[in-house]
């Protein structure tokens, strides 16, 4: 039976993503920084956002040439306010991932995709503003 | 009184209770309120739950003169089959219509086929969906 949606109808978009941790990225850090409990009854679609999202850090970003993550590199991607966060964290040992997820992922990696934001709480920064679609 | 909830088409028909309620959204997720996907999970809510009408107290206000009773209003102005009519029937019913709502990214999430976040969000709310309902 044929599906009609209606609402905002798109090709896939991608969204370019910058990730501040103060540990490396697994999956059980990404799980317990974006809230959710390893007995929640969508652990299994959080889990596979989480991968989605460090597969995508190990492709890097989309449209850009960057060889290496730095201030310049953060401040040309994400702009001015990211880049500030940049040098203050990784100033205390942070590590900088960027990359980039797609809308044809799981459905909560798409939703990652196509919404904009920042999140900005203790132990993690992460900058989704940077999405064409 | 029925504790299910019924999505026809885009329109739901809703009880409010208190283990569909915002408190124990996060508490059934497992999830931290103030986190990213408790974030997630409230947008979801409130575009099943926010800006509903509590349908008895609509028609006693507009409607009473215009239908015979409330059930009759139900039947007729929502164009619901009498026997559904019958088992949502309560005063404490709420109305919401899906349409159109501002949060784009949700409801892309939300018409995403086969979603399995959506479907435990539809389980949490208690929502049975009846895109093509027929009178049995």
């Amino acid at each position: 039976m044929m599906k009609i949606r209606d609402g905002f109808v798109t090709n896939s978009s991608s969204t370019n993503f910058l990730i501040i941790s103060k540990e490396e990225l697994t999956i059980d850090y990404l799980m317990k920084k974006l809230g959710v409990s390893p007995n929640s009854p969508i652990v299994s679609e959080m889990e596979s956002l989480c991968r989605e999202i460090i597969d995508g850090s190990q492709s890097g970003v989309r449209w850009f040439n960057v060889a290496e993550i730095n201030y310049d590199t953060v401040l040309e991607v994400f702009g001015q306010n990211s880049a500030n966060r940049y040098k203050e964290l990784t100033s205390i040992g942070y590590h900088a991932f960027m990359g980039h997820t797609g809308s044809d992922d799981s459905p909560l990696t798409s939703f990652f995709t196509t919404d904009c934001f920042i999140l900005d709480e203790r132990g993690l920064y992460i900058d989704g503003k940077n999405c064409v679609w | 009184m029925n504790n299910i909830n019924y999505l026809v088409g885009k329109e739901l028909f809703f009880s409010k209770t208190l283990k569909t309620s915002r408190f124990c959204l996060f508490l059934y997720f497992k999830v931290k309120r103030r986190s990213y996907i408790g974030q997630i999970l409230y947008r979801l809510w409130e575009y099943f739950v926010k800006n509903n009408i509590l349908l008895y107290s609509e028609y006693k206000k507009y409607y009473i003169r215009e239908y015979k009773n409330y059930a009759e209003y139900l039947e007729r102005h929502y164009t619901l089959p009498s026997d559904l009519v019958k088992k949502i029937l309560n005063n404490k019913l709420r109305y919401k219509c899906l349409k159109d709502w501002p949060d784009v990214g949700i409801q892309n999430l939300v018409q995403t086929p086969d979603a399995e976040i959506i479907r435990k969000f539809l389980e949490f709310l208690k929502i049975v969906s009846l895109e093509n309902y027929d009178e049995d």
